[in-house]
């Protein structure tokens, strides 16, 4: 796996994590230090405030929130990195595995998707997702494709800012 | 199953409570009083929708209701004994209160032995 | 013979709790001047000893620039404090034991204390102290301070400490190769350059890698590290750390299996930090809390109510009418008692808030609510303190102490005065339900809302003019929930509260004094009275909104409470023969009324209120910006309210 690393605030709830560097001033560093956020040291991902923004994150037992602005300060490697493509946020993927029937399998195939296929997220509405499969045409998959769909992040593009909320 | 109908039955009581309270039927109208009705009836709703594999979440959403219930109860027993308010009602959610609050109890025990 | 002890720890570890054990009935909460955190001192009598135990903010590390961690670390390097306590989270042990050991590094008569190692059994594990003192090279106590568990022995070990350090030598942490030859070289330079250095070179090296501008006070002109290096470096030292401390807790503990939650708690919070369900369930608390301060409080508060009125009869009937006591009767004991009545609400609020402070449900609430805030340029926690203010604003200032970060907390007691209390609700009922019978909920409605709005506004505004700052971060710990106890509310309700009775009570009491007098001196005509001068003098400034000197006297009374408004209004009003709210009615067109409802809204707070921002900005001039700033917005919304109001009802 080349290129950058994925962010503590792209990671999703449920996932463990590695942290693999902090990219924050020395101040905020330490203090993230003091709490646990060390190179290697694992992080589970808990649940989001209502609004989505701070989020609770388990650090060697204790529960921490961040927001967002100081989590994507935080490199990191998911340790545990399967996730349903309708959870997929815009990035390259490959496909783990398909967790269907016989007939969804082979609705699969005909669109070209099976084990080790390289799928091109271009946006995640909800889970309606707009895919390049194999860098091939756009295609469109609902929530309920997405959702058996198992896939493993490959390259991270820099998270779209929404953090653009500047009062 | 037992515990998805308690949630859904708690919950259709706190929202006809709160329904009567914003309304006026019976006791004065306060909106935003009968509000923490409907919170709570919510509050009960949700364990309804939650996965049902994951039955500590169902437990959940019973205890906290029970609990936001338990004060919203003693502030109904305060009402009724000092202010006057009307009889029925008052009680009613006394009672109500009160069923919630020994409901969440149990819950919380259920999840506490789950470990 | 005097021992001075500091406590250290992560936050939430029972520092305090511990603190109170230690120094039992005995301790006194002091408010260092010019601080924003508390630090708690008190006295345990132990076996001859005085011990003086100094219970500092909950930290994470010693490096770091917050207010805090700052007042800590200084106290540790400058008031040369006898034994350093650390105390640790026997459950969660990891970040406590890292900020032992930087505190290590610093000095070796340290105790390790091991704090709640019940519910650590009750997890069905097991913790070895003398493991954990063979690695870490100091004494361990286990305890469990909600019990009393392990005091005694603290104490004990606290005396022996002080008598016979050092009684072993700390285990010295060894880094990384690269790391050690950084710190040696450092060290090398800071023996060559700097003389009487009263702390280890290898702490100023190790600080001076992580970037502590400490560093300069104890030695200047270190070679600078370059911040990549630097970053490297420091990532190493800390990665080391917490390597070494796995391992210890990998020898010391029995039965521990990888951290979990427990189920309750995720439960909990699963429910209280809801997608959907966790803002409605925090107003819904915070409703419940306000409908208990005003309602369940409230028979205790007619009970006082008609206490002080009896009180007053009866000093009116045995002292006789003169003027000895009028000032007895009608100011002292009105006027303090006007401000008792409200003892019962502040106590039972502050009730309602430690349940929510000690249940640990307070930072949850404030990670729910913190998206909103950090729009205004606020945290969560600063809305805890607004919300507080629709009771008293006085409580609402006094409880920004919690907010570490000094700006937040500077901006969240000059616009906490725009939150409208319950002291200006009578004003508001009075004059709505006079004037606009038919929509007086609407009205009352839009008053509050403008409260919400104007604090909201200013807020923004105030971080716009005065500090350009960036948004503080929300990084906190959420603890596990514990069931509130009797004793810790009833502690804690009682030290909160009793700033009320002391500081309202105070300048109440003189208040009530002084505007007694002005009213009735020279005696006969109230329109002769000094009050009524006072009032006619400043009249032409209230032309344009239309007050005449009846108003404007309420207005100046009010600022003492504004309660005293209404009070004042009544005495002027009914003077003239009609009844009072007939004459009032007579007097002013709705359009003034509803100006002066946001005249009041805005104005200055009552004298209670400066004198909770003064102690609290510890600042004159920040306390006068307060004031003006209150006043002009006052005048001109009152201002804007009277010639909107007057176009469109056509007056």
């Amino acid at each position: 796996m080349r290129g950058e690393y994925m962010r503590l605030s792209e990671s999703i709830e449920g996932m463990a994590v590695k942290v693999v560097d902090l990219d924050a001033p020395p101040e905020l560093r330490e203090r993230l230090l003091g709490l646990g956020f060390v190179p290697g040291q694992t992080v589970i991902i808990g649940e989001a405030a209502p609004l989505g923004d701070p989020r609770v994150y388990i650090v060697g037992g204790k529960l921490v929130t961040l927001r967002d602005v100081e989590a994507q300060k935080i490199k990191i490697l998911p340790i545990v990195d399967l996730i349903p493509l309708e959870m997929a946020k815009p990035g390259l993927y490959e496909v783990e595995d398909l967790t269907g029937g016989h007939r969804f399998r082979q609705k699969m195939e005909a669109l070209g998707i099976k084990k080790g296929t390289k799928i091109r997220v271009i946006r995640n509405l909800n889970g309606l997702l707009a895919v390049l499969i194999n860098e091939g045409e756009e295609v469109e998959i609902g929530r309920g494709w997405a959702r058996k769909i198992l896939v493993r992040r490959m390259e991270v593009k820099p998270r779209d800012d929404k953090s653009g909320f500047n009062g | 199953m037992a515990w998805n109908l308690i949630n859904l039955l708690l919950s259709l009581l706190w929202f006809s409570a709160g329904i009567l309270k914003i309304a006026g039927i019976g006791t004065p109208s306060d909106i935003p009083f009968g509000g923490v009705f409907l919170v709570i009836g919510a509050v009960f709703l949700w364990g309804v929708f939650e996965d049902p594999v994951d039955r500590p979440k169902r437990l959940s959403h019973t205890y906290v209701g029970g609990m936001l219930a338990f004060w919203l109860g003693i502030y109904s027993a305060v009402n009724l004994i000092f202010y006057q308010q009307t009889l029925y009602f008052d009680s009613g959610a006394v009672i109500l209160s009160f069923v919630s609050f020994l409901l969440g109890i149990k819950a919380k025990r259920k999840i506490e032995a789950m470990r | 013979m005097t021992i001075k002890v500091a406590l250290m720890g992560n936050p939430n570890v029972g520092k305090t709790t511990l603190f109170n054990a230690l120094t039992g009935s005995r301790q006194h909460v002091a408010n260092w001047p010019g601080v924003t955190v508390e630090k708690k001192e008190g006295v345990a009598l132990y076996k001859g000893f005085r011990i003086h135990v100094v219970d500092l903010p909950g930290i994470y590390t010693l490096g770091s620039k917050s207010l805090d961690e700052q007042i800590a670390r200084d106290y540790l390097l400058f008031e040369s404090p006898d034994v350093v306590v650390v105390i640790a989270d026997a459950v969660n042990p990891e970040q406590g034991l890292y900020l032992l050991l930087q505190i290590l590094e610093l000095r070796s008569d340290v105790i390790l204390v091991m704090n709640a190692v019940d519910e650590l059994e009750r997890e069905g594990s097991r913790l070895n102290r003398y493991e954990l003192e063979k690695h870490l090279g100091v004494h361990v106590i286990p305890t469990v301070a909600t019990k009393r568990e392990g005091v005694s022995e603290l104490l004990d070990t606290i005396i022996h400490v002080h008598q016979t350090r050092p009684a072993h030598q700390p285990v010295r942490f060894r880094y990384d190769q690269t790391v050690e030859n950084t710190i040696e070289q450092l060290e090398k330079v800071i023996l060559s350059k700097c003389e009487n250095l009263n702390v280890p070179a290898r702490w100023l090296a190790i600080r001076h890698i992580e970037g502590d501008e400490i560093v300069q006070w104890f030695c200047e002109s270190l070679p600078p590290i370059e911040g990549n290096e630097r970053k490297k470096l420091s990532l190493q030292i800390a990665r080391s750390r917490y390597d070494h401390i796995n391992v210890i807790i990998r020898e010391a503990y029995s039965g521990k299996s990888a951290p979990k939650r427990l189920p309750l708690d995720e439960a909990i919070d699963h429910v209280l930090t809801h997608k959907y369900l966790g803002i409605p369930i925090f107003f819904t608390i915070m409703y419940l809390i306000f409908s208990f301060t005003f309602k369940v409080a409230q028979p205790l508060s007619d009970l006082i109510d008609i206490s002080v009125s009896r009180l007053a009869e009866f000093a009116k009937a045995s002292l006789g009418e003169n003027w000895l006591a009028a000032l007895f009767s009608d100011g002292i004991i009105s006027g303090v008692g006007a401000v008792l009545v409200f003892t019962p609400n502040i106590f039972v609020m502050f009730l309602g808030l430690g349940i929510l402070e000690e249940s640990g449900y307070l930072p949850r609430a404030a990670f729910v609510i913190d998206r909103i805030m950090y729009a205004l340029k606020l945290s969560g926690r600063s809305f805890m303190s607004l919300i507080l203010g629709f009771g008293c604003n006085v409580p609402a200032i006094l409880s920004t102490r919690a907010i570490s970060d000094p700006r937040e907390r500077l901006v969240t007691i000059l616009v906490s005065p725009f939150v409208t209390c319950s002291a200006r609700l009578p004003i508001y009922v009075l004059l709505a339900g006079l004037f606009f019978p038919q929509n007086a909920g609407s009205v009352l409605f839009l008053i509050y809302a403008s409260s919400v709005f104007l604090a909201a506004v200013s807020s923004v505004l105030l971080n716009r003019v005065l500090f350009k700052g960036e948004p503080v971060p929300l990084i906190m710990e959420l603890p596990r929930y514990r069931r509130p106890t009797v004793k810790g509310l009833l502690n804690y309700s009682w030290s909160k509260g009793r700033h009320f009775l002391q500081k309202a009570g105070t300048i109440i009491l003189i208040a009530s004094i002084a505007i007694w007098f002005l009213g009735s001196f020279p005696p006969g005509n109230v329109e002769n009275s000094l009050a009524a001068r006072i009032g006619k003098f400043l009249e032409p400034l209230f032309k344009p909104l239309n007050y005449d000197w009846r108003i404007t006297t309420a207005l100046i009374f009010g600022t003492a409470a504004k309660e005293i408004v209404v009070s004042t209004l009544s005495t002027f009003y009914s003077s003239e023969g009609l009844s009072f709210t007939e004459s009032l009615r007579n007097s002013i067109d709705p359009s003034t009324a509803l100006s002066l409802m946001f005249f009041v809204l805005a104005y200055i707070p009552c004298f209670a209120t400066i004198a909770a921002i003064r102690s609290e900005t510890q600042s004159d001039k920040w306390t006068l910006v307060s004031l003006i700033y209150g006043l002009v917005v006052a005048y001109l919304l009152a201002y804007l309210v009277k010639v909107v109001t007057g176009l469109w009802l056509g007056i």
